[in-house]
């Protein structure tokens, strides 16, 4: 029999306090410039993002999760200068919070999202994405979050897993442009149909690389390709905590896609990462080094120049969640 | 009580029209509750509903359903309200609180449908009235025993006291339940009646629904032991009905479609199964989400078509399409599928197990290897080289098209060798062949000595250096290698039990012509065709090339 050292729990019960102080410290940097939490409801699924400079995109992406059922919008400005609060004030059900402090010591935004998850998140279902990324989800065309989450419910679930899929169009970077408002889905159509390495992770969970970023720029050193793995939906509680990015959490069990000896539904996050503002974004997160690992990613991009990502026999075009489940990106599991 | 009409003749006072009373419990959305009745009212011949809303519910939704409905005087809404609670006896007094209303009244029908607010039809009411018609006087309920409840409870939800509404799995109901039988307390049913089980969603006449009510009213004792059952829903009328009807009379079945899910949740509809609902073998379905829209809209224009007249044996068969889309989502994912089960990882079976197509891999030295590829390559054989090779992918002849997908990085395939051989292998029209040489990837030798579809060729080279005493294929029988010896060479430079089944292991021998396999190939496929295995992939090529059957015969001479 398997024997649970009384120190070991201590071990891993003792970092919770620590966690909290770091999320209430760094939650303390955060002002709210628009304060709409009033009407969050009881039932209300929150979405949480954290952005810098993305204002053209928040229009579609606005829309597109209202669309999806998100009933509530809490955003993190970490020093945009592209009028984003001015754009915010006309919707009634979006919070804006606003920081200067330095998105690194932070740890990517994550401390920021992990206390207003606490504060306002709690008891609720919420996604947490970033401003480029789009949720996928088996029969989503038809069904919306409520249904989804009813459905997570019913099986006890506590989160739901996605993988994320680089988007591109079959135009080299520089020619793909994303205007406001733009459906990004029309713009970068393609996404790679296999090469999604998956392995082991942190905290018994999995880490998935692969997609057309380790394709072409991390071919000769795969296992620093960024992963793909992510957590965006939770039913938060008031002590879970994300620890990297949105790519595990603790509790552990967070990180375990299904629930034991059964199978659990999965969805996709459509990464819109690929557009010719990226090319602008290397150059300025160059300089301000507020990213993962030395903005490794980031150095590798300045590099590339904007060759084009599309091949043949590898990208595909998005058509509707349907064809992701049969491609094993994600699956329904027991969701009828 | 009126006398019973015999069974397939109608007989209600003297009208030849069906009259039906859709009894309709609900709870919110009175928008689509009172659509859902007009149309019902609306495409019978004559039928009447009566609402039941929730005394618990919304009041502001009470009054917007009173003014939708208010117009139409078939569409009534039942005067006493009471709260209704999920697995209580509120839900049963709140059909028998109708029934005893509209018995008051003098009222008569032919026969009563109970329903939900989350009904659809998914069938012409004509058409449900045509059935009733050819099978009058039958009882369309389910009446089975405690085996019909999938999990948990059984016998014990009568046998027991439950005094309060059910709740599933909660602490207090199992503590509840576990103090009782250590109790040893068994209730005895009263009245001599013998407990059934079934849906709540039935549809019975109206001799007995009111011959229902008149018992229960008659004897207090019964609804005194129904008050303390568990879900009493699912087992006042399947009882009641054994009870005052005749046993042949009985169909066993309901009218309504309802599917559990495993976790004891009901299933819900939604826009997109609407091709699946039309199939269903019932005239209504439940439960459907309130914001399929779509399905609604489809369902209740489908509601008032005419009949057109087709078979009707099938209703009441269940349909096993839900079983066989959640079997085939759940076990049968697609190859190599992400977040697969519990796997922390992808292991080499799951990659692998759905590509349908057999593979062949030729073990031997390099330049044996390219001969034997060289004699092997046809339309249905495409050959690689050494596709594991440590410095770089060997991709040969099929290279090109694999050059951009990111296939040729030696780090990218060594990170998950079997996915990227499942990578492959869908890129590869017809049946694939790469080689291994000592000193490529091990792990590979693994996975394939393991997999079902990998064909193994062992191709042994009388060289000393390889093959002596010494060397890397320490042989028994020097220069004429036999199976095992192969097969225990193949062990050692693997280093696993090689667990490979004699129709998926080739040992290319060499005679003293010379090249036995590279010269022939024909040799290789009359091997292959005897194989069980593959006799499907054999078959398509005999028929395409006359080249395999040409060899066995030059075999057997």
């Amino acid at each position: 029999m398997r024997r649970i050292y009384p120190s070991a729990i201590a071990k891993r019960l003792c970092i919770y306090p620590r966690l909290y102080l770091d999320d209430v410290k760094s939650g303390m940097q955060l002002t709210c410039k628009q304060d709409n939490t009033k009407n969050i409801g009881s039932n209300s699924i929150i979405l949480f993002t954290c952005m810098r400079n993305e204002c053209m995109r928040m229009e579609y992406f606005y829309e597109y999760y209202k669309k999806l059922g998100v009933d509530h919008f809490i955003i993190i400005d970490n020093g945009s200068s592209d009028g984003l609060v001015d754009w915010a004030r006309r919707y009634p059900d979006i919070t804006l919070f606003y920081t200067e402090g330095s998105y690194k010591k932070s740890r990517f935004g994550m401390l920021w999202c992990n206390d207003l998850l606490r504060r306002f998140g709690t008891g609720h279902w919420c996604v947490t994405v970033d401003p480029d990324e789009f949720l996928v989800y088996p029969k989503s065309e038809t069904r919306d979050l409520k249904a989804l989450t009813q459905h997570l419910d019913d099986e006890k679930r506590p989160c739901m897993h996605a993988v994320m899929l680089d988007a591109y169009s079959d135009r080299s970077l520089e020619e793909t442009t994303l205007g406001p408002g733009d459906n990004p889905f029309e713009i970068c159509p393609y996404f790679d149909r296999d090469g999604y390495i998956q392995t082991e992770g942190w905290g018994g969970g999995i880490w998935i690389r692969g997609g057309p970023r380790l394709r072409t720029q991390f071919s000769d050193a795969p296992w620093e390709a960024p992963a793909l793995n992510k957590i965006p939906l939770i039913k938060w509680r008031w002590y879970y905590h994300y620890n990297m990015s949105m790519h595990d959490a603790r509790p552990f069990f967070l990180n375990k896609p299904h629930a034991p000896g059964r199978v659990s539904i999965t969805g996709a996050l459509f990464h819109f990462k690929m557009v010719s503002s990226l090319a602008e974004k290397a150059q300025e997160e160059l300089t301000r080094g507020e990213h993962y690992a030395g903005s490794r990613e980031y150095i590798r991009y300045a590099e590339s120049r904007g060759e084009k990502v599309h091949a043949e026999g590898i990208s595909v075009r998005y058509e509707n969640s349907r064809q992701l489940v049969d491609l094993g990106l994600m699956s329904a599991a027991t969701w009828f | 009580m009126a006398s019973k009409p015999r069974l397939g003749e109608k007989a209600n006072d003297g009208s030849e029209f069906m009259k039906l009373l859709f009894l309709i419990l609900a709870h919110n959305q009175p928008g689509q509750v009172a659509e859902l009745a007009k149309a019902l009212v609306q495409s019978a011949e004559d039928g009447t509903a009566l609402i039941h809303f929730d005394a618990g519910a919304d009041d502001k939704h009470f009054h917007q359903l009173e003014e939708l409905v208010s117009e139409n005087d078939a569409i009534r809404l039942a005067k006493e309200r009471i709260r209704c609670k999920w697995g209580d006896y509120s839900l049963v007094q709140a059909v028998i609180d109708c029934l005893s209303e509209l018995i008051g009244n003098g009222e008569s029908f032919d026969y009563v449908l109970l329903l939900s607010g989350t009904c659809l039809p998914n069938r012409p009411i004509r058409q449900l009235e045509r059935y009733l018609r050819e099978n009058y006087g039958k009882e369309f309920i389910e009446n089975a025993d405690p085996a019909w409840v999938v999990d948990g409870l059984r016998s014990e939800r009568f046998e027991l006291y439950f005094p309060f509404a059910a709740r599933p799995e909660s602490y207090f109901e199992r503590l509840w339940t576990k103090s009782q039988k250590m109790l040893r307390i068994k209730r005895t049913v009263p009245n001599g009646l013998s407990p059934k089980f079934g849906s709540q969603w039935w549809a019975l006449t109206w001799e007995t629904c009111s011959a229902i009510v008149t018992y229960l009213q008659k004897n207090e004792n019964v609804t005194k032991f129904f008050k303390s059952t568990y879900i009493p829903d699912e087992m006042v009328f399947p009882t009641m009905a054994g009870e005052v009807c005749d046993k042949e009379n009985i169909s066993g079945f309901g009218l309504t479609t309802y599917m559990f899910m495993e976790n004891g949740k009901p299933a819900i509809f939604y826009d997109d199964h609407y091709e699946m609902a039309k199939r269903l073998n019932r005239f209504f379905f439940r439960k459907v989400s309130h914001k399929a829209d779509r399905l609604r809209k489809e369902f209740l224009k489908v509601a008032s078509l005419p009949d057109d007249g087709s078979a009707l044996d099938k209703i009441g068969t269940p349909n096993s399409e839900y079983t066989m889309t959640l079997t085939a989502q759940t076990h049968f994912p697609v190859p190599g599928q992400i977040f697969y089960r519990d796997n922390c990882a992808d292991m080499p079976e799951g990659v692998l197990r759905n590509i349908r197509d057999p593979y062949i891999v030729v073990f031997g030295e390099d330049a044996r290897i390219r001969q034997i590829m060289s004699g092997m390559r046809s339309d249905s054989i495409s050959t690689f080289g050494r596709l594991f090779a440590p410095d770089r992918v060997r991709l040969d002849h099929e290279g090109e098209e694999f050059s951009t997908l990111g296939l040729t990085s030696p780090p990218v395939r060594d990170i998950h060798p079997a996915l990227f051989l499942a990578r492959v292998r869908t890129r590869v029209n017809g049946i694939m062949a790469f080689g291994w040489a000592p000193g490529d990837s091990a792990v590979i030798c693994n996975i394939v000595a393991h997999d079902p579809k990998a064909f193994c060729v062992l191709s042994l080279h009388n060289d000393a250096a390889l093959f002596g005493p010494n060397g890397l294929f320490p042989l028994s029988s020097f220069g004429n290698p036999t199976a095992s010896d192969a097969l225990r060479a193949f062990e050692i430079v693997t280093g696993i039990a090689a667990e490979i089944p004699e129709d998926r292991f080739l040992v290319d021998r060499l005679s003293q012509e010379g090249l036995g396999l590279a010269k022939h190939p024909s040799r290789y496929w009359s091997r292959f065709s005897h194989s069980n295995r593959f006799q499907s992939v054999t078959d398509d090529t005999d028929r395409d090339s006359p080249e395999p059957k040409r060899a066995s015969r030059e075999l057997t001479q």
